[in-house]
């Protein structure tokens, strides 16, 4: 038992940054992430604690940490990425205007849509890893992931025209 | 074609830069695997000790006990756990009395009518408790329900107004939405239409004559509008909200949902949306606007992640926590004051206000904290 424990101990570690980092990027929100990354974590320790002889796979932790992503998600709402230069305190030369069309462009999407992409983008998955996490068929993710990046380039093409126009103004 | 080519202006590359660069950076504490290993053995009732070792010790703690019982000459009777106590706890309850006496995790937090109710996991049952000592006056029959077995603890409770309430969850695969009127005793599982169970998020009120009003939206964008009728529900038209809904504010028909840094405003009950407030104008009195006035306020709020908190309105005051702090705007227009930093780290689920001076905020971790000053000092509560 105590043998296993390290084992479980040594993936947790190996694994945490990174799941802390897809949680980010799929939330948005640090303080959130590092609550689903925990409840993550949790899930993780007592299943291969529950379950000696199991081996976890990359796909597998992605896929628990996607599930505590959807969880807290539900109970708070996604925090918003920042639109205004100003809020940058002035520092958009040093953001870089791509980021800040990529960030435009990413509010526009679903979170289906920014899920997949984030799978596919973020953690350079296979569509075949991809369809595995999402728990559907390889084909329906890849005409998933073909539409998200299309939504995602009419949108930061949007992005960058409104960029180059006379920018937002009241509603 | 292989998807890796990177090219200047290819928006996938830039994608991939975006998102290497924000999270490059971020790091778990080492803590985090010792807690997350501790929980798991706990929870799953996986001791260090071996089996032998255990039940001779179980068998002197039994010894022990049955002699301290000998020479007093009583039964002990295990004490229930009792309801929050309205005025406030005691602040003589140190850290490690809390550590040697673990709380239940309360699951989920609502206030309605001026009541706070908990659910929390009792047994294999989760039952919502009224903490509020004064039972004749509670929205339903009777002090505590008990919610159906398969209830989440993402579930939203809505109460009627009357006798009646709503639960609203998610399962793997779509919604499922309950209604009580005899205080949990019974539950009906009220028809969802096909459309409704695909939506990705959704947003629940009472409107007029205590109907429930569903707003959402679904994986494509589409958005719907739900209204419980006699015939069933009818679908209302595309709003042109896209992604989860944030706060939703509402008073006699007029709602205002902040929505992906956006805020829209509905003066017909949700039936037809205008974008109410750009972000970014500086003279835009509407506080759909929990969002836009708390940035022309404190820009930073927003980096810190402002739409990651919870909001709550009671009258014409509503209150916000956010990972900021937590905020009141005494009335509409009115500028936002920040009441106190949040008590605890991480995010904060749920926030109700019972009176003007007494609250509460639910933390992600299932921490309780009480406010009796109106919200200035907080205080863990369970």
């Amino acid at each position: 038992m105590a043998e296993r424990r390290q084992v479980v101990e040594s993936w947790l570690v190996q694994y945490k940054d990174r799941v802390f980092r897809l949680a980010f990027t799929l939330l948005g929100n640090k303080e959130a992430a590092e609550d689903a990354a925990q409840e993550a974590l949790y899930h993780i320790a007592r299943w291969c604690l529950e379950h000696p002889d199991f081996e976890i796979t990359a796909p597998w932790v992605w896929q628990v940490t996607r599930n505590a992503v959807r969880d807290l998600a539900r109970r708070t709402p996604p925090a918003a990425v920042p639109l205004d230069d100003t809020l940058l305190g002035g520092q958009a030369a040093d953001f870089g205007e791509d980021r800040i069309d990529v960030a435009r462009a990413l509010v526009q999407l679903s979170d289906a849509d920014r899920e997949v992409l984030v799978f596919f983008y973020f953690l350079d998955l296979s569509t075949r890893e991809v369809a595995q996490v999402l728990g559907i068929t390889a084909t329906a993710a890849r005409i998933r992931l073909s539409r998200a990046r299309k939504r995602f380039k009419a949108a930061y093409q949007e992005a960058r025209g409104d960029v180059q126009g006379e920018g937002e103004g009241e509603g | 074609m292989s998807k890796r080519r990177p090219r200047q202006s290819d928006p996938e590359t830039v994608l991939r830069a975006y998102w290497q660069k924000q999270a490059a950076p971020l790091r778990l504490s080492s803590t985090s695997v010792s807690e997350a290993l501790r929980r798991a053995e706990r929870d799953g009732a996986i001791h260090l000790e071996s089996r032998p070792r255990r039940a001779i010790k179980r068998a002197l703690l039994n010894l022990s006990g049955l002699a301290v019982l000998a020479a007093v000459g009583i039964i002990v009777v295990p004490r229930l756990a009792k309801g929050l106590p309205h005025q406030g706890i005691s602040s003589g309850t140190t850290q490690a009395a809390q550590a040697a006496a673990p709380q239940p995790r309360i699951l989920a937090m609502t206030v309605s009518q001026n009541h706070l109710w908990l659910s929390e996991q009792q047994g294999t049952s989760l039952v919502l408790q009224s903490t509020t000592p004064r039972v004749e006056a509670a929205p339903l029959s009777r002090p505590s329900v008990r919610l159906p077995h398969t209830t989440a603890i993402t579930a939203r409770i809505i109460f009627s107004g009357r006798s009646g309430l709503w639960l609203l969850h998610t399962v793997s695969k779509g919604w499922v939405l309950k209604q009580t009127q005899n205080g949990g005793t019974t539950w009906q599982t009220v028809h969802l239409p096909q459309n409704v169970d695909t939506l990705s998020s959704v947003a629940a009120f009472l409107g007029g004559n205590h109907r429930l009003i569903l707003l959402g939206t679904a994986e494509d964008g589409m958005d719907e509008r739900d209204v419980q009728t006699r015939g069933g529900w009818v679908s209302g038209p595309a709003t042109g909200l896209r992604g989860a809904i944030g706060t939703l504010w509402r008073q006699s028909g007029h709602l205002e949902a902040s929505q992906q840094g956006q805020t829209y405003v509905s003066d017909n009950n949700g039936q037809s949306w205008r974008l109410s407030a750009v972000f970014g104008s500086a003279h835009s009195r509407s506080t759909g606007g929990v969002l836009q006035a708390l940035k022309m306020s404190q820009p930073n709020l927003w980096a810190e992640g402002l739409a990651s908190g919870t909001a709550f309105q009671r009258g014409l005051t509503r209150w916000v926590a956010v990972s900021g702090g937590i905020w009141r705007q005494s009335r509409l227009g009115e500028p936002w004051t920040k009441l106190s930093p949040l008590p605890f780290s991480g995010a904060a689920v749920s926030v109700g206000f019972v009176s003007d001076q007494t609250g509460y905020v639910l933390s992600a971790r299932g921490a309780l904290w009480e406010t009796v000053d109106g919200g200035h000092k907080w205080a863990r509560a369970r």
